[in-house]
């Protein structure tokens, strides 16, 4: 980690243009943001394999490998019954679910900052999450069949996500988009969706309630083979065509007329960017319910490392979001043992400190 | 900085209350401690009662004081007598139960107003403003409601019928007490929601009913409602796994969790199908109907001495 917050990461935009650039220095920061991701990733697989032997149950290391290979390889390991249902039921969606979930609301922060050129923009702020609590929530008081509830409550949340998404588009465009203005729009319906959510758990019967109230929680609890399966799927499919229309960001991020100069449909890469992040926040927010901080900060912290430039931030944002929400859940769910804080609440207890650390470091390089 | 004197005498100023306790004066009027420690005085018998919660509606009814109650919050849905008795127009809905609504309660003019430990900083400091008597019922456990529903009793001037009913159901709480006495506890899970998994633990109510109803609750290591980790579950192996309900859609769902999900395969509960669904109200309304919910949870607990 220590080569990573090394100061130094502006973006290749930025090293190209000083006078003292050269192509060896570009190599340098190239290799360094490569050390980088190989760091995140390797750092990510161990705190998850770390993760899949902590818990209540106290199986070791060599079980929970034998348990893993067991399912990988049938007939060569021996395990047990239990050992099965603690790391196959319980644990080891639930890591994937996180990591997943944290590298959905990364890159979705990413994206929104990128497309709306604003540091303050991400789901949680736009009052995309909020909206898609709601939705959610709708779906839920209002009685949803159970056999296609879980695929409407989703479905419900990602409409709510988009309408909330355009809608703070369109306030915002109406009197131009600068950040205030945009912020500001957002924040208007963020509280929005908070008193419609709020009214609904007033007139709701008190077993939805519960669910309402985890809505606006955030939690991993609800995490199973499907959710975890579904949120990589939307990761899987969203990814590709974000990560290629990273030269269309960075000219977007040099200004719209310079981006349009250079060929980039602005209008329509916003619009389908802004699409792609509700997506793959209200497939994250269905599931765990409201999370906030991690899609805000992901992509400073990534962007201190690997700079501006969308080719890297963009998987960096991914990566150091997985990370942060897989630490903030294993915390969570270690810390009380055998009770389980709400991972909303862990996020910003782990996430913000680091944060600031960084950004203490980090002042006179970024921003 | 308060010196230990003063504390003294605040306890002298208590035992005081607690000795005059339902001191009734030449001039007819009644004073009784509520659970909050406040002396309430109501003049003569209270004839316009108004009740702030679901478990006071239910003591009220169970001491045959039905037609004396004009008012009501939106969740008190026993005996059925209050919904009929609201439709006719003879019971008033005064809002839900954390939010009274003041001037609705005052518009009814009631000589007493039963509350719960929720109003006392905000609409029973409003009623003594008035002047309207207001009683806190406040319970902490078994014991306590019984102690509830005497001095409830006291105020109302329903004395005798209150110790009947205190009678009657400390007999049957003692019935069950002696019934799984010499059995062995059952490791008993709770679950008042499944998604994420919540359980009542130490210090609630539903706690010391399965400890009474001859279990133990495997999650009395943690105090309040607790989130808990599922693995926790399957380590403890409950033998017996109680799910909570409400009424209306939905009110299965925990249910339904206990039967089927996957990492609750392991548990004896499951192995054996002890698992079973109580009613939430009967043990979260500090009310008579307590004994119910401790009776139908000994019942999952023991069928075998029932």
């Amino acid at each position: 980690m220590a080569v990573g917050l090394a100061p130094g990461g502006a973006g290749a935009a930025n090293a190209l243009s000083q006078r003292s650039c050269s192509k060896y220095q570009y190599k340098r920061a190239e290799g360094r943001k490569l050390l980088f991701f190989f760091v995140l990733i390797l750092g990510t697989v161990l705190l998850a394999a770390w993760a899949t032997v902590q818990g209540f149950a106290e199986i070791s290391l060599a079980d929970v490998g034998a348990s893993v290979l067991a399912k990988l390889f049938p007939g060569h390991f021996h395990t047990t019954p239990f050992t099965d249902m603690i790391v196959w039921d319980m644990r080891l969606h639930r890591i994937l679910m996180s990591i997943g979930a944290g590298a959905g609301l990364g890159l979705a922060g990413a994206v929104v900052q990128g497309i709306l050129k604003n540091p303050l923009a991400s789901p949680f702020t736009l009052g995309i999450s909020s909206a898609a609590s709601f939705g959610a929530a709708l779906a839920i008081v209002l009685g949803v069949g159970v056999a296609a509830g879980s695929w409407l409550v989703i479905g419900n949340a990602f409409v709510f996500s988009l309408l909330s998404a355009f809608a703070v588009f369109g306030l915002a465009r109406y009197k131009g988009i600068s950040s205030e203005t945009l912020i500001l729009a957002g924040i208007a319906v963020m509280y929005l969706f908070s008193a419609l959510t709020s009214f609904l758990q007033y007139a709701g019967k008190s077993e939805q309630v519960h669910e309402v109230v985890f809505w606006m929680m955030g939690s991993m609890g609800r995490s199973s083979w499907e959710a975890a399966g579904m949120i990589f799927l939307v990761f899987a499919l969203c990814f590709p065509y974000l990560l290629v229309s990273s030269w269309d960001l960075n000219a977007i991020g040099a200004g719209d007329e310079t981006a349009a100069s250079l060929g980039v449909n602005v209008e329509k890469k916003r619009i389908v960017c802004m699409m792609l992040s509700s997506l793959l926040t209200a497939s994250v927010i269905c599931f765990t319910g409201t999370i906030g901080f991690i899609d805000l900060v992901s992509p400073h912290i990534a962007g201190m490392v690997v700079g501006k430039d969308h080719r890297f931030l963009l998987p960096g944002s991914a990566l150091i979001g997985a990370l942060l929400l897989l630490a903030a859940d294993t915390v969570s769910r270690l810390i009380f043992s055998p009770a389980i804080l709400p991972v909303g609440i862990m996020t910003s207890f782990v996430g913000v400190p680091f944060f600031i650390y960084l950004f203490i470091k980090q002042r006179n390089t970024f921003w | 900085m308060i010196s230990k004197s003063m504390i003294l005498s605040l306890l002298a100023l208590l035992l005081f209350c607690t000795a005059v306790v339902a001191g009734e004066d030449a001039t007819g009027t009644v004073t009784v401690v509520d659970d909050a420690g406040r002396a309430v005085s109501v003049a003569g018998t209270p004839q316009r009662i108004v009740s702030l919660s679901p478990s006071n509606t239910e003591i009220l009814f169970a001491l045959g004081l039905g037609d004396r109650v004009v008012g009501v919050t939106k969740y008190c849905n026993y005996p059925p007598e209050v919904k009929e008795l609201e439709d006719s127009k003879k019971i008033g809905i005064v809002g839900g139960y954390v939010d009274p609504d003041i001037e609705m309660i005052l518009s009814m003019q009631p000589d007493l107003v039963l509350a719960g430990e929720k109003h006392g900083s905000g609409a029973v400091s409003q009623l003594d403003r008035e002047g309207i008597p207001a009683f806190i019922v406040d319970p902490h456990n078994l014991s306590g409601i019984l102690h509830s529903i005497e001095s409830v009793g006291k105020i109302t001037g329903t004395e005798a019928k209150a110790a009947d009913l205190c009678l009657q159901m400390q007999s049957r709480i003692d019935a069950v007490s002696s019934s799984v006495a010499s059995l062995p506890e059952k490791r008993v899970l709770y679950v008042v929601w499944h998604d994420p998994v919540q359980t009542a633990a130490a210090g609630t109510f539903e706690n010391e009913i399965i400890e009474k109803a001859g279990g133990v609750n495997i999650f009395g290591d943690l105090s309040g409602y607790a989130q808990v980790d599922p693995e926790a579950i399957a380590v403890r192996n409950p033998e017996v796994i109680i799910a909570c309900t409400g009424m209306g859609s939905g009110a299965d769902k925990p249910l339904l969790w206990a039967e089927t999900e996957p990492g609750l395969n392991q548990t004896s509960a499951r192995k054996n199908c002890f698992i079973y669904q109580a009613q939430g109200d009967l043990i979260t309304r500090t009310g008579p109907r307590v004994v119910d919910g401790l009776e139908a949870f000994a019942r999952f607990i023991h069928p075998e001495a029932f």
